[in-house]
């Protein structure tokens, strides 16, 4: 069967927001659209990047492809299974083959589990046999270049460093040996010279174990580094779609042309232009009518007012949300 | 030379007893250039960049060291008196705007205060800089009545800069003052901050861990490690030709949007503790090029005008350089 | 492979046993750090050892009515002589009694903070955890508990039922546990959100698990914190019982004493080695509960660094 590993359709996220003195008088229950209508498929093996500032709701998806938020509208299918309204049972199976890592590798843990315990989670809530307890983690270890076992998996948390413990978490995710795994910015609360190695323990991971991988990130660069395939994501919508070194070089949507164009290079001549996007804070709670973007583009027009873009195919594996490409 | 820091040492008290968080570090500001303090957290770069305001947690301790202002002491000068340079000669920017910002003033009372306190101005004076301040970093003047919760987080650090500049400071000091911000915004922050020095030839101190932050806005950068400086020099001349390892290892640690598939390279291991830093270099223990002799403090090598590294091997920077470009260099260095 | 045989996972005996050793080693940091702990945690010890060897440590019965040489009651003695602390105006001998009456005291304390302290903690692992209606209800049974007033609820309590000691450890434990459950609730409340628990989800753990085994070794250290200071109450309430005259009128408390001496009088007679001693032992128990739980409160609470 060649269908997609993930797909996902019509995916919406609303949540309340607080009611203000005004709200309560007419009795208004405001929501905030943090994903709104997105729609994309996932093959097995494929990595893919989701790049967005915050609030574009990025860290919401990721989190509702691994079910540990639900949905408010649309579907995810993990290997053509609905992932909502799971039983037990099935939930349990979904969980051993996709998992997560998160941002933060200093809370990601439980200070007062050793690093075995916590490693041993996963295998227990699995009901893998003990036997194979330690092969796994063996295995998991050696996959993240953790050194040294012994003394390092009687150690807690406090006792390790931030790069030492975000190898820990991403061993924990890959100790079921899953299918899928869902990354949440795993490097942005590491230091510069800790992030390369990370970084290269994801390509080395994703490369061997062949698995499909969601990488989030606000960096387009750790992000290029990474993944084969990108999303764009603004204001809840996924603006562009494609193979990551076309959007970083031949970016076709106004917001993805202005994101690549602000990422700073490490390099004294780089353009100091201006970028091409009007000032202005996008209002994740009214978002203008038609196309989110559209107050901060340098192109819009009447007909982004009114018609919201959908995200079209362009030919070259790209799709792009925009009246004018 | 518009500030000269020479030999800074900072001690912290700790439980645990002393830690010297910055161990002899000297720089220099000319007047209006960009210097970019740059290195990873507990280098100590912020630590010595605040000595020069003298803001500084109550643990501190001043050890050691000169800092002077246009040839002004700032180390033997009462509080009160340095009460004075601040905003008005020194002005600094912190890394979290909320830290600048009081929650329950509205934006442009704070402006006013510091113009009518420390400038000297009268309320009517005060409100018409004020308009100017918010115009010159690109807040609508009507801003000047909301409250810090209101402004999203590029407004703030907009508004901080705004405050910074209110008594048309010779040396701003700004503290990571765009990391907590999305790279749109960050760049639309730097570019107003860029303008901004440009304009008012301003000399300015920017703390960041980002090069490319540094490559993007700083004439000049300090690199610190472990409490000392490493390698200082202009930018070009020490982004495109390092002279000291480390230097060469957050260059290839950093992923570049426009090279294709450059292999990054991690500097094995992590930054010394400071209660007990090694003996000589201290950035020997993940330097891939050390050699007996970086057991003893390293000496200053010029490598170019104006550029100096602190590394006993910096005299061959030109062949290590080419090697530190591979990352089998880099790989298996702390196991050695 | 060399990795293979360095991993070695130890059995759930001794995983339990380390824990619980590591958890002791972590425990006595504080006592080491602060010395107002530390003379809280002595003070303690003294008294539980003291309770433990009452029987050896009493010089007479507590509870007998003692007689002189010459067959006359010997009430009211200074101390001195036979009798360290002097005797009642019954004739018991008052030393007996107040060592006599640190058993009670600290088993009614010990008791009832256990009982305070588990509800408490139960309670505010389940409001705190699972919210909603769950968490409505069992906050109003709290502040129902909360607005009632304690001391006139033991009394009738123990009108109800007989005077013993055990109603008013079941007095205590059903009014007192809500400071403690709102607490640990506050403190779940706010671990819920963070990024291990969701990973906890996320590697498969079920609701009731990620309570038990992942929320509750983190809020421990705050329900023992609970428990020191409510051995205290409990004694002290005890205390105001007993001095009430609701208490048990067959065992010999501290607050019986006072009571016994402040009914014979003992003021008038200016006996103060009736009276101080007891009244003395109640507070040092109280204040060495207090140093208890402000040294642990340090670590509970940090104080945030610069």
């Amino acid at each position: 069967m060649n269908q997609p590993l993930i797909t996902v359709e019509r995916l919406t996220k609303r949540f309340d927001v607080s009611r203000s003195m005004a709200d309560i008088l007419t009795g208004r229950y405001p929501q905030l659209q943090a994903v709104a209508d997105v729609n994309f498929t996932l093959e097995r093996g494929e990595t893919l990047g989701i790049v967005g500032e915050s609030g574009c709701g990025k860290t919401t998806l990721g989190r509702m492809l691994i079910k540990l938020i639900p949905a408010s509208e649309g579907t995810i299918r993990f290997d053509g299974q609905d992932i909502s309204g799971m039983d037990r049972a099935a939930e349990l199976a979904f969980r051993r083959r996709a998992q997560f890592v998160f941002q933060n590798p200093f809370d990601a843990l439980n200070p007062h589990f050793t690093i075995l315990r916590s490693l041993r989670e996963p295998l227990h809530n699995a009901r893998v046999p003990i036997e194979d307890h330690v092969e796994r983690i063996a295995d998991a270890m050696r996959m993240v270049h953790l050194p040294a076992p012994e003394h390092f998996l009687q150690s807690f948390p406090h006792q390790l460093s931030g790069g030492q413990l975000q190898r820990v978490v991403l061993a924990r995710a890959l100790v079921l040996r899953p299918d899928f795994i869902v990354a949440d910015e795993p490097v942005s609360m590491l230091d510069v010279s800790v992030r390369a190695g990370i970084l290269n323990v994801l390509r080395e991971v994703r490369d061997q174990m062949g698995l499909a991988a969601v990488f989030i990130s606000h960096d387009l660069a750790l992000v290029r580094y990474v993944c084969a395939r990108t999303l764009t994501m603004y204001l809840g919508a996924v603006v562009e779609d494609g193979p990551t070194a076309d959007i970083v070089g031949t970016p076709l949507h106004p917001y993805t042309k202005a994101l690549v164009q602000a990422v700073p290079i490490p390099r004294v001549d780089q353009s100091h232009d201006p970028l091409p996007i009007i000032g202005g804070v996008p209002d994740a709670r009214n978002p203008p009518s038609g196309c989110r973007f559209r107050d901060r583009c340098p192109v819009a027009q009447a007909r982004c007012t009114s018609e919201v873009p959908r995200l079209r195919d362009v030919g070259g594996g790209r799709r792009v949300a925009c009246h004018f490409v | 030379m518009l500030l000269e820091v020479r030999n800074l040492v900072i001690d912290y008290r700790a439980t645990r007893g002393r830690v010297r968080a910055v161990d002899g570090v000297s720089f220099d500001v000319p007047a209006g250039a960009v210097v970019g303090v740059v290195g990873e957290s507990g280098c100590g770069k912020t630590t010595a960049v605040r000595a020069i305001t003298r803001i500084m947690p109550s643990s501190a301790v001043f050890a050691a060291g000169s800092i002077s202002l246009d040839g002004k002491d700032l180390v033997q000068i009462s509080d009160r008196e340095m009460r004075k340079h601040l905003w008005r000669d020194i002005a600094y920017i912190p890394q979290s705007a909320m830290n600048a910002l009081d929650p329950v003033w509205r934006v442009g009372k704070q402006v006013e205060e510091v113009l009518v306190d420390r400038g000297g101005m009268n309320r009517k004076a005060a409100r018409t800089r004020s308009e100017e301040l918010f115009a010159m970093v690109g807040l609508e003047a009507k801003r000047l009545r909301d409250y810090p919760h209101q402004f999203s987080g590029g407004m703030r650090q907009r508004a901080s800069i705004a405050l910074a500049l209110a008594l048309s400071p010779k040396l701003v000091i700004a503290d990571e003052p765009v990391t907590a911000l999305d790279v749109v915004i960050q760049r639309q922050v730097l570019d107003t901050f860029v303008d901004l020095q440009k304009q008012l030839n301003l000399s300015v101190i920017l703390v960041t861990h980002d090069i490319s932050v540094v490559a993007y806005v700083c004439d000049y950068v300090v690199v610190m490690y472990a409490g000392k400086v490493v390698e200082s020099g202009p930018v070009a001349d020490v982004l495109d030709s390092p002279g000291h390892p480390y230097t060469m290892g957050l260059y290839n640690a950093f992923p570049e949007l426009g090279s294709d598939d450059r292999e990054l390279s991690p500097i094995e291991g992590s930054p010394p503790d400071l209660m007990d830093p090694p003996k000589g270099c201290r950035f020997r223990l993940r330097c891939p090029f050390a050699i007996g002799d970086c057991m003893q403090d390293p000496p200053e090598h010029f490598v170019g005008e104006g550029h100096v590294a602190y590394c006993h091997r910096a005299s061959e920077a030109h062949q290590l350089r080419h090697k530190a470009k591979r990352t089998e260099t880099w790989v298996g260095v702390t196991t050695e | 492979m060399k990795h293979d045989k360095e991993i070695y996972i130890p059995g759930r005996g001794i995983h339990f046993l380390s824990s619980v050793s590591r958890w002791l080693v972590s425990a006595s940091a504080i006592p080491r750090r602060d010395p107002f702990a530390f003379a809280g945690l002595l003070l303690y010890l003294i008294f539980i050892l003291i309770a433990l060897f009452a029987d050896s440590l009493v010089t007479h019965n507590p509870r007998e009515i003692l007689f002189d040489n010459n067959y006359d009651l010997a009430r009211n003695l200074p101390p001195g002589g036979d009798h360290i602390l002097g005797t009642t105006y019954s004739g018991r001998d008052i030393y007996s009694q107040l060592v006599w009456g640190s058993r009670g005291a600290l088993l009614v304390g010990v008791t009832a903070a256990v009982w305070v302290v588990t509800i408490g903690t139960v309670v505010g692992l389940i409001a705190g955890f699972f919210g909603g209606l769950t968490d409505t209800l069992l906050m109003r049974l709290a502040d129902i508990a909360l607005g009632v007033p304690f001391l006139p609820f033991v009394i009738v309590l123990a009108a109800f039922l007989n005077p013993s000691q055990w109603n008013v450890v079941f007095g205590i434990a059903l009014l007192l546990w809500p400071q403690s459950a709102r607490v640990i609730r506050a403190q779940v409340m706010s671990l819920r959100e963070r990024a291990f628990i969701e990973a906890a989800r996320a590697t498969g753990a079920g609701p009731w698990r990620i309570l038990f085994v992942h929320i509750a070794p983190n809020i421990l250290s705050l329900s023992f914190l609970y428990a020191s200071i409510a051995v205290g109450w409990a004694i002290l309430t005890e205390a105001s019982i007993s001095f009430l005259g609701f208490g048990p009128s067959d065992s010999v408390t501290w607050g019986y004493m006072l009571q016994d001496a402040y009914a014979s009088q003992a003021l008038g007679r200016g006996q103060y080695y009736w009276f101080v001693p007891p009244g003395l032992c109640i507070i040092v128990v109280v204040v060495a509960g207090f140093f208890i739980s402000r040294g642990y409160e340090e670590i509970l609470f940090p104080k945030l660094k610069d």
